[in-house]
C-alpha cells in the first residue's frame, strides 16, 4: 500500500514539474523543472524496487539538468525569462504525439499482463548482482563499445570547440 | 524506528563540527559558540535581493539541507542501524550528493547578484573537477566488498581496513570529499575575499542559519562517507560500534577542516585541470590495483 | 536603542536573543582591515569576527579617517546590513551619511576593547525597539521601470506592452529615477511617434511575419499565439525575427566565412549590404537616431544580467570617456567597431531568438574562449580582497575580467590644502597622507626640508633614519602580506603575517628586534615551504614591461630601480636592492619577502642605539627635492621654503604611477586571478587623491 500511495505521489509530482517546464518562461526555472520531474521519475523506480535504475536517474540527471541550465543561460538572451516571451512552438504537433504517446503508455499499462514479470523480478540485492555479471558477459561488446563511442564524442567535441575559438 | 536517532546525532555532530571549525580557524575554543551564533542569527533580519528569483532563492538552502541528510541515511551507524539499507547505498550516496550542486547553482542564480553567480558556476566547474574522483574509489571500494550496499562494504573490512588496501583512492576519495564541501582550499564557491562571500553573500537571518547548517550537514555526511568506505566503519576493538564511527567520523572532519588552511585557495582552470589530467588516471590505476590484488589474493 | 534596531517589542524572548547577538559580533572594517592593523587595532583580539560581507556583519566599525568620497558607500554598506545593526566609530569623526555612532572610541587597541563592552551592553539592551526606524538612502530607493528587452529606448512606468513590437514590458531597476526622466523626453516620443503613425493593429507571429490577421489567435504554421504589431513595423523587424530560428543554424555557417543572412550584419558593420533586409533596416535605423542610445543609464544593478546585453555595450561605450584616473584597457577591441557593432546590434534585435553566440559574435574572446554576455561588476571600495579604497570596476566575461575601471577619486581629502605653514609641524601633516607607510613620508618631509634649508645633518641622525625607514618598511610588507594570504586563500599566511605585524606596529626599532629576527625567519621559510604557492601565483598578473614602475612592482621585472641607490648614506652599508626576473605576482611576493629579510639586516648592520633625535628647523628659506624609497616605491617630494614655511608642496608617490598598471595587469584573467594581481602591486589608495 504504501508502495502504491508512493508511486501515485511521485507520479504527479513528475506530472506536476513536467507542466512547469513548459509553463514557465525562465529558461533556468524550465531545465530545474524537468530535473524535478527526472528526479520524482527516480524516486518511482526506487519505491518499484528498481533501485539501480532509480539511483542512476537521480544521479545522472542531477548534473545533467543543472548543466544544461548553464547552458541555457550561456546561450539563450532571456534566461530569467523576464520577458516572458513565448518559447513553445509547434503546439499542434506537439499535442498529437503527446496524446499518442500517453495513449500508447496507457495502453501498455493496462493491456499486457504483468503478473508473471513482476513474479520474476529478483530484490535489489540480487539485481545488482546479476546486472553486474550480465555487463561483464552477455553485453559487455555493447557497453564497451558505448562507453568508448561516448569518449571519443567528449574528446572530438573539445577539440573542435577550442579549435574554433582560437583567434 | 532508526530515524530517531538520527536527527539527535546529526545535532551533536554538527554542534562538534561547528565548535572545531572555530577552534581550527580562530584558535579559540568556545563550547557555547553554536548555541549563541544560531539563536542571533535567527533574530536577525531575513533580506531578500532585488529582482531574485524567489522560487530558487528559497529553494536552495533547503535542497541543501535535504541532499546530505539523504546521504546519511544510507549510511550504518552500527551493524543492523541503518535508516535504509538500499542494495545500491554507495551509489545513492553520491546520487544525493549530486544535488549539492544543484542547490549551489540555485543559491547562485536567485539571487542575482554577480558574486553569487560566479560562485554558482565555479562550483559547476568543481563538480566536473570532482565527480569522477568521488565515484571511482567507491567502485573499487565496491570491488572488494563485492557489493554496493554499505554495510557489506564495511563488513568486508574486517580483516584490513581499506585505507591501507587500497591508499591511492582514499587520497582520491578524501580530496574529492573536501571538494564537495566546498571547503578550504576548494573553497572555489564561497571566496571570502574573492567574491564577498560568494554564494553565501545575499543570504542573511534565518535562510543563511539554514544554508550554515546544511553546509555544517554536509561535512558530517562527507567525513562518515570516508569513515565508512576506507576507515572501517564500525570495526574496532573495545568499544560499542556506534561509539567507533562517531569517533572516526569527527576525527576525518577535524582533519578536513584543519589542513586547509595550509594551502592557498586552487585556481579554477587548475583544479579541474588536476581532477581529469591526474586525478582520474589515478582513480582508474587504483581500481586495476584493487582489481588485481583481488584477483591474486583471492 | 541602537542605530540600526530591529522593530520589535523589547519582550522577553526579543531580550534573550539580543544577549546573545551580543555575544556573537562580526564586524565589517570600514575602510579595510588593512588600516585597522596600520593603526595597532586587532579586532578579534577584542573578541569581534571579521564579516567579509556586510550581509553577514553586525556591526561597521569605521576606522581612522574616512574620506568624504567614501562616505556614500559607507552608507550603501551599512544599508546592507540586516538589523540589528550597529556603528563603531574608532578615531573618526562623525561621518555625514550615517546615524550617529553608538560608540565613539579613540584609536588604539585599549580603546577598541573597552568599546567594544560598552557595545555589547548596548547591543543586549537595544537591538529590538518599537521606534525602530529604516535608513533611507538615495541609493537604495529605486523605481522599478518597465522596458523592453528589445528596445530599451522604451521606459514606462506601468506594465503593457511594448508599442513598437508588442513584447510585454520587463520590469527593471532604475536608481533615483534619472532613467525615468531621459528615456520619457527623447525616446518616449519617438516611440509615440511611431505609434501613432501606424493606425491599424494586426496580429501577427513572432516567427512568421508574413501571417498578418486582424484578430488574435494562432499562427496557422508553429501554433504560437500572435501578438499585436504594428504592421509598417513589422516588415522593417522582419530581418530581426527570422535571425531567430536561422541564428543558430548560420552559426554553424559562419566559420566558413559565409555571412548570414541578417546575424551577421547585426553586429557587424552596417556597410554590409548584401541582403535585402538591410533596407529595412537602414529605415529603422533612420527612426530610432544613433545617438540617443548614449543617453541609456546602466539598468544593471550590481548583478542583473537576465536582462539586455544592450545596457553592457552602452557601459562599454561610456569607459572612454570616462576621464579621471586609471587607464581603460581595450584588450585588443577598437571602440569605434564596439558603437557600430551595437547600433546594428540594437536596432536589428525587433524580436525572435538572439542566441549568446550571436549576440558576443564581434567581442574579443576571453582567455577560456568561453563567450558569455558581458556584465559589469563593482568591485570597490569597500571591497574585502582589495585595499580599501581602491574603486575598481571589472566588466566581466563570465568569470574572466574583459575590461578593468580603476580610480582612486573616492579617497580626496584635501590634505594638499593643509600642506602649507608652519614647516616645524609639516612632517606630521604630511604623515597623514598614507597610514599605511606615515614614518616614511614624515622622513620624507625632514629630507626635503633639510634640503631646502640647507642643513646637513649628522652621519648617526642619517643612520637613526635608515633604521626607521626600513623598520617602516618591514612593518609595511607584512600588513600587504596578511592582506595577501587572504585573498590567497591561504588562512595561516594571513593570521600568521598578521600576528607578526601586531607585535611590531606600534614599537620602535630598538626594542626586541633578534627574537623577532629569528621568528620572522622562520615564518619565510616556511611560507617558502607551502605547497602549490608557486603555481598558483606563477604567470598570474604579468605585467610584460613595466616602464615608469616604482619599488617592488618594478624589482620583479628586473628593473634595478631603488631610491636608495643614490642615497649616500646606504653607501657604507653594502646595500643591493632585491631585484627578481620574472613580472609576475609570484616575483614581487619574493621581491617583498626578499626586502623583509634585508630590512632587517640593515637594521642589524645600523645598530641604532638612540632615540632619534630631530635637529631644529630653522627659519630658512629655499627650494629642495627629496626622494625616499618607500615600502611601494620611490616617493619624491619638493617644497619651497619661505622664512621657515612651507609654501609650494609637490608629492609624487608611488602608488599613482603603479596604479596605472591595475588594467594591464588584471585584464583577460579570471577574477580570482585579476583580485591576485592587482593585490600583489601593493597599492595604497591614500596615495592616490589627496
Amino acid at each position: 500500500m504504501g508502495q502504491v500511495l508512493t508511486v501515485a505521489f511521485f507520479g504527479l509530482v513528475a506530472l506536476g514539474f513536467g507542466v512547469t517546464v513548459f509553463r514557465t518562461s525562465s529558461m533556468v526555472r524550465s531545465a530545474l523543472s524537468l530535473l524535478g520531474a527526472m528526479a520524482a521519475i527516480g524516486v518511482m523506480f526506487l519505491a518499484m524496487e528498481a533501485e539501480f535504475l532509480g539511483v542512476l536517474q537521480l544521479m545522472m540527471m542531477a548534473g545533467e539538468m543543472t548543466i544544461m541550465a548553464i547552458f541555457m543561460v550561456m546561450y539563450m538572451m532571456d534566461p530569467g525569462g523576464l520577458g516572458q516571451m513565448e518559447m513553445t512552438h509547434q503546439k499542434r504537433l506537439s499535442k498529437g504525439v503527446g496524446l499518442t504517446g500517453c495513449l500508447g503508455a496507457v495502453a501498455l499499462t493496462l493491456l499486457v499482463d504483468w503478473g508473471p514479470t513482476v513474479a520474476s523480478a529478483p530484490p535489489p540485492t540480487t539485481q545488482v548482482h546479476d546486472l553486474g555479471i550480465e555487463l561483464m558477459s552477455r553485453s559487455m561488446l555493447v557497453f564497451e563499445t558505448a562507453g568508448v563511442t561516448i569518449l571519443v564524442a567528449m574528446v572530438a567535441a573539445t577539440v573542435v570547440a577550442i579549435a574554433r575559438h582560437r583567434p | 524506528m532508526t530515524v530517531l536517532w538520527l536527527v539527535p546525532l546529526l545535532v551533536v555532530g554538527t554542534y562538534i563540527i561547528v565548535v572545531l571549525e572555530e577552534w581550527v580557524t580562530t584558535g579559540r575554543f568556545r563550547p557555547v559558540a553554536p548555541v549563541f551564533g544560531g539563536i542571533s542569527l535567527l533574530g536577525r533580519e531575513s533580506l531578500v535581493p532585488r529582482l531574485p528569483d524567489r522560487v530558487l532563492f528559497e529553494a536552495a538552502p533547503g535542497l541543501l539541507l535535504v541532499a546530505p541528510v539523504l546521504a546519511l541515511a544510507v549510511l550504518p551507524l552500527a551493524p543492523g542501524t541503518i535508516i535504509a539499507n538500499l542494495a545500491t547505498g554507495a551509489l545513492f550516496l553520491n546520487a544525493a550528493l549530486a544535488y549539492v550542486m544543484v542547490a549551489l547553482f540555485m543559491a547562485g542564480w536567485g539571487a542575482n547578484s554577480v558574486y553569487g553567480l560566479v560562485g554558482g558556476w565555479r562550483f559547476l566547474g568543481q563538480f566536473v573537477a570532482y565527480s569522477m574522483l568521488i565515484v571511482m574509489p567507491i567502485t573499487a571500494v565496491a570491488m572488494r566488498a563485492q557489493s554496493l550496499a554499505t554495510t557489506t562494504i564495511v563488513e568486508s573490512q574486517t580483516s584490513l581496513w581499506n585505507v591501507i588496501a587500497q591508499p591511492l583512492g582514499f587520497i582520491l576519495f578524501w580530496l574529492a570529499a573536501m571538494a564537495v564541501c566546498f571547503l578550504p582550499p576548494f573553497d572555489l564557491p564561497i571566496a571570502p575575499h574573492e567574491l564577498a562571500g560568494g554564494i553565501m553573500g545575499e543570504y542573511t537571518g534565518d535562510r543563511l542559519a539554514i544554508l550554515r547548517l546544511a553546509r555544517l550537514v554536509l561535512i558530517l555526511t562527507l567525513s562518515a562517507s570516508v569513515t565508512i568506505f576506507f576507515l572501517g566503519g564500525w570495526l574496532g576493538p573495545v568499544l560499542p560500534p556506534w561509539i567507533w564511527t562517531l569517533v572516526k567520523t569527527l576525527l576525518v572532519a577535524a582533519a578536513m577542516l584543519g589542513t586547509g588552511r595550509f594551502v592557498p585557495r586552487l585556481r579554477q582552470e587548475q583544479l579541474v585541470a588536476w581532477g581529469w589530467q591526474f586525478g582520474i588516471p589515478l582513480a582508474l590505476t587504483n581500481i586495476l590495483w584493487v582489481g588485481v590484488t583481488l584477483l591474486v589474493v583471492a | 536603542m541602537i542605530s540600526g534596531a530591529r522593530l520589535g517589542i523589547g519582550n522577553r524572548v526579543h531580550r534573550f536573543v539580543a544577549t546573545m547577538q551580543a555575544r556573537e559580533l562580526a564586524a565589517f572594517v570600514v575602510p579595510g582591515i588593512e588600516v585597522a592593523r596600520a593603526f595597532g587595532l586587532d579586532p578579534e583580539a577584542a573578541g569581534l569576527r571579521i564579516a567579509v560581507s556586510p550581509r553577514h556583519a553586525d556591526l561597521i566599525l569605521l576606522v581612522g579617517e574616512i574620506p568624504e568620497g567614501l562616505a556614500q558607500a559607507v552608507a550603501i554598506v551599512y544599508a546592507q546590513m540586516p538589523r540589528p545593526r550597529a556603528i563603531v566609530a574608532v578615531g573618526t569623526g562623525s561621518n555625514s551619511t550615517l546615524p550617529a555612532p553608538d560608540v565613539s572610541i579613540a584609536l588604539n587597541q585599549e580603546s577598541l576593547v573597552a568599546g567594544i563592552a560598552e557595545l555589547r551592553s548596548l547591543v543586549a539592551n537595544g537591538s529590538f525597539n518599537p521606534d525602530a526606524s529604516g535608513f533611507d538612502i538615495a541609493e537604495t530607493r529605486a523605481e522599478t521601470v518597465y522596458v523592453c528587452p528589445m528596445h530599451p529606448e522604451i521606459v514606462r512606468t506601468e506594465p503593457g506592452l511594448c508599442p513598437i513590437c508588442g513584447m510585454r514590458l520587463v520590469p527593471s531597476e532604475a536608481a533615483n529615477g534619472d532613467i525615468h526622466g531621459d528615456m520619457s523626453a527623447t525616446h518616449g516620443r519617438e516611440a509615440d511617434q511611431e505609434a501613432a503613425e501606424f493606425a491599424n493593429t494586426a496580429y501577427t507571429c513572432p516567427m512568421h511575419p508574413e501571417v498578418v490577421q486582424s484578430k488574435p489567435g494562432t499562427c496557422p504554421i508553429c501554433g504560437m499565439t500572435l501578438v499585436p504589431r504594428q504592421s509598417t513595423t513589422q516588415e522593417a523587424g522582419r530581418a530581426g525575427h527570422s535571425s531567430g530560428p536561422t541564428s543558430r543554424d548560420t552559426d554553424d555557417n559562419d566559420q566558413a566565412g559565409q555571412s548570414a543572412p541578417s546575424t551577421d550584419h547585426h553586429l557587424h558593420s552596417p556597410s554590409d549590404r548584401s541582403h535585402a533586409h538591410h533596407e529595412r533596416h537602414d529605415n529603422v535605423a533612420d527612426r530610432v537616431p544613433h545617438d540617443t542610445h548614449e543617453q541609456l543609464t546602466n539598468h544593471q544593478a550590481s548583478g542583473d544580467q537576465h536582462s539586455m546585453m544592450s545596457p553592457d555595450m552602452h557601459e562599454m561605450q561610456r569607459d572612454p570617456h570616462d576621464g579621471a584616473e586609471g587607464r581603460h584597457s581595450h584588450g585588443g577591441t577598437d571602440m569605434h567597431s564596439m558603437a557600430t557593432m551595437d547600433h546594428g546590434a540594437h536596432t536589428g534585435m525587433m524580436g525572435g531568438f538572439m542566441s549568446m553566440v550571436a549576440m558576443t559574435k564581434g567581442l574579443p574572446r576571453s582567455r577560456d574562449g568561453l563567450p558569455m554576455e558581458w556584465v559589469e561588476a563593482p568591485f570597490g571600495p569597500l571591497f574585502p580582497g582589495l585595499p580599501g579604497g581602491l574603486d575598481v570596476a571589472f566588466t566581466l566575461d563570465g568569470d574572466d575580467v574583459a575590461q578593468v575601471r580603476v580610480s582612486g577619486a573616492m579617497m580626496s581629502r584635501q590634505l594638499a590644502q593643509t600642506w602649507p605653514g608652519p614647516s616645524t609641524t609639516f612632517p606630521d601633516r604630511l604623515a597623514r597622507l598614507d597610514p599605511l607607510a606615515p614614518v616614511a613620508y614624515r622622513l620624507l618631509a625632514f629630507y626635503a626640508i633639510e634640503h631646502a634649508a640647507g642643513i646637513l645633518i649628522d652621519p648617526s641622525l642619517a643612520r637613526q633614519r635608515i633604521a626607521a625607514l626600513e623598520w617602516q618598511r618591514v612593518i609595511s610588507h607584512l600588513n600587504w602580506l596578511a592582506a595577501f594570504g587572504a585573498v590567497l586563500g591561504d588562512r595561516w599566511i594571513a593570521q600568521s603575517a598578521a600576528a607578526l605585524h601586531l607585535r611590531v606596529v606600534g614599537s620602535s626599532v630598538a626594542t626586541g628586534i633578534d627574537k623577532f629576527q629569528t621568528d620572522l625567519s622562520g615564518f619565510i621559510q616556511r611560507l617558502g615551504k607551502t605547497p602549490l604557492l608557486k603555481r598558483r601565483l606563477d604567470q598570474v598578473g604579468i605585467l610584460a614591461e613595466a616602464t615608469d614602475a616604482l619599488g617592488p612592482v618594478a624589482r620583479a621585472n628586473g628593473k634595478v630601480v631603488d631610491a636608495r641607490l643614490e642615497d649616500r648614506s646606504y653607501r657604507g652599508l653594502d646595500f643591493a636592492p632585491v631585484v627578481v626576473n620574472s613580472g609576475d605576482a609570484h616575483g614581487r611576493l619574493q621581491v617583498r619577502l626578499g626586502e623583509l629579510t634585508q630590512s632587517l639586516a640593515l637594521i642589524q648592520a645600523v645598530d641604532v642605539h638612540a632615540a632619534q633625535e630631530t635637529p631644529p628647523i630653522a627659519e630658512a628659506s629655499g627650494a629642495g627635492t627629496a626622494t625616499i624609497e618607500t615600502p611601494r616605491g620611490a616617493a619624491t617630494l619638493h617644497v619651497t621654503l619661505v622664512d621657515g614655511r612651507i609654501q609650494e608642496v609637490h608629492l609624487t608617490a608611488p602608488s599613482m604611477r603603479n596604479v596605472g598598471f591595475v588594467p594591464v595587469v588584471a585584464t583577460g584573467q579570471e577574477v580570482a586571478d585579476a583580485l591576485v594581481s592587482i593585490a600583489s602591486l601593493d597599492l595604497s589608495p591614500w596615495e592616490l587623491n589627496r
